[in-house]
């Protein structure tokens, strides 16, 4: 062992808070496996990969999201040198790779994944035609789009190590925070009045939209492999005996 | 392509969108009324979901076939450069757009005038980037008046005290933009479906002109307003690129001023007119 990691070791053991940041660490590594991870990490934030284009790559081109609600761009965007602060303040993360389940394949990719297109219906349907909204409800009620696992995982593990003291611990927002807001017809209240009808559940989208959280080279640096889903993957184009990697989705939960 | 596993059925259903996406931009398929719902299920061009990330030894062969797919697509030229080799400069916002002013400024979200972005910013955002597809397009050439639906643009002509504009004009340029815009849209989605999933095209021209002409104002910009479409993006002079630079780099000949947004019709020399259009690969 080198002289500079038995030096951490002994530091650690010295420490009792990092003694216990670091059993806190292992057991929200372990539930992210508990809740159906095939690989789950404590990853040093020095590895997560922080990119500009990770944000600006929604506008390039333009996601459903943008404009929708008060926690979209951009009526919020955490400034770019706050954001790499931000990150740069975190030591660890847990970061799970969450295979999705294959006996329900009608929800994780094509048009109707993450259920987003139920929500896109509600908010852009005053330029669609009846026909075109009549047919893409019958698609969404056909395949069922709702949303991963992959967000409870992340919801999971920062409620736990809230609990557990880790006061800034974080885990992005799977899709709009508008899907709180069904009962105003997925129209976002903060946007007009500037006060929120869901405090306490409505936050950021996605630590890659509001961190810069870079999927593809932290999944360099991390060996992981992943498929690529989206509205012109269906879930039947996919082979019936999928080879690895399997198609997933990544909870990232920083913690402190 | 990633073969193994998939019936014979799948892969002649990838084969068909294959060529299809290939095919030359032609004035018919971006000419009526703007779509405004996501095109049905039967319409969506389908890929093989391929891994990602894509290992570093299939890049040089990926990014010839977005260049030739750019061919295919109907560009007059194509080129993969290093994503720094694309040249940014401040005045390509603060002066290009802006002395004189822009008929379209201000008039759509995606202006870039509309949402600015620190110089050093866009700079980094850009050098996130390994690679860019940049592609050289001539105008089509259109013989009547192509059909486009509702234009309902005169007020950007004639707020001034200005003469309305000539319809079959407005209306070949809106075609114009609408070809560049969907040869962007298509090789990033191509790119997108090899798991280069960060691809980013970088907007051409007003989207005022390509998708609301109809509309008169951009109901963006409005309060609390929400752009209706996924297919546009903001302008490369968000990004500051100075795309007069980047047609000398290329041999391409010297760009008209006012770039892409600008008509063949107000430009010194139109037979020298083109466009560039510019696919961020990372």
């Amino acid at each position: 062992m080198s002289k500079t990691k038995s030096q951490a070791k002994e530091n650690r053991a010295s420490n009792p808070r990092e003694e216990k940041l670091m059993a806190d660490l292992e057991k929200y590594r372990q539930m992210a496996l508990a809740m159906g991870a095939d690989d789950a990490r404590i990853v040093p934030v020095s590895q997560i990969v922080q990119k500009l284009r990770a944000r600006m790559v929604d506008q390039f081109p333009r996601a459903y999201s943008i404009g929708v609600a008060y926690f979209a761009e951009p009526s919020f965007e955490i400034p770019w040198k706050y954001a790499k602060a931000i990150l740069a303040a975190y030591r660890y993360a847990i970061m799970a790779h969450v295979p999705y389940p294959m006996d329900n394949p009608n929800n994780f990719t094509g048009p109707t994944a993450a259920g987003e297109l139920g929500q896109a219906i509600e908010i852009y349907k005053d330029n669609w035609t009846d026909e075109d909204i009549r047919y893409w409800r019958e698609v969404v009620e056909k395949r069922q789009g709702r949303r991963h696992a992959q967000a409870s995982v992340s919801n999971t593990i920062e409620r736990e190590a809230r609990k557990d003291g880790h006061q800034f611990a974080v885990g992005g927002l799977s899709g709009m925070c508008i899907q709180f807001c069904e009962q105003f017809g997925n129209t976002c209240i903060a946007l007009k009045t500037g006060i929120c009808r869901n405090p306490g559940k409505s936050r950021p989208f996605g630590t890659a939209a509001t961190l810069g959280y870079d999927h593809p080279g932290t999944y360099t640096n991390l060996g992981w492999r992943n498929r690529v889903q989206g509205w012109s993957i269906f879930p039947e184009d996919y082979p019936e005996k999928l080879e690895n990697p399997s198609p997933a989705r990544t909870a990232t939960v920083l913690i402190e | 392509m990633e073969e193994r596993g998939f019936t014979k059925e799948q892969l002649r259903n990838f084969e068909k969108w294959r060529r299809q996406v290939s095919k030359k931009i032609e004035v018919a398929d971006v000419a009526g009324p703007t779509r405004m719902a996501p095109r049905r299920e039967e319409e969506i061009p389908r890929y093989p979901p391929a891994v990602w990330p894509v290992p570093e030894e299939d890049r040089s062969a990926n990014l010839e076939k977005y260049c030739r797919l750019a061919l295919s697509m109907g560009a007059a030229a194509a080129k993969a450069i290093a994503a720094t080799d694309i040249p940014q400069d401040l005045r390509a916002m603060y002066i290009g757009c802006l002395s004189p002013s822009c008929r379209w400024l201000n008039t759509n979200f995606h202006c870039p005038l509309v949402r600015r972005y620190p110089f050093e910013d866009m700079q980094e955002f850009v050098s996130d980037y390994k690679n860019a597809i940049v592609f050289k397009v001539l105008p089509p050439k259109i013989d009547a008046v192509p059909d486009v639906g509702a234009v309902n643009l005169d007020m950007y002509y004639t707020m001034g005290g200005g003469e309305p504009p000539d319809k079959a004009m407005l209306a070949r340029n809106i075609i114009r933009l609408r070809i560049l815009n969907e040869m962007e849209r298509r090789l990033r989605q191509v790119a997108y479906y090899d798991g280069y999933l960060m691809a980013a095209p970088i907007g051409s021209g007003p989207c005022i002109v390509t998708k609301c002409a109809s509309k008169r104002t951009c109901q963006a910009l409005k309060p609390r307003g929400v752009c209706w479409s996924v297919e546009v993006q903001p302008n490369g002079q968000l990004v500051y690129i100075d795309y007069h630079a980047l047609g000398r780099r290329l041999d391409w000949g010297e760009l008209q001023p006012g770039g892409n947004c600008a008509f063949p019709e107000d430009v010194p020399d139109p037979s020298r007119y083109y466009n560039i259009g510019v696919v961020l690969i990372d």
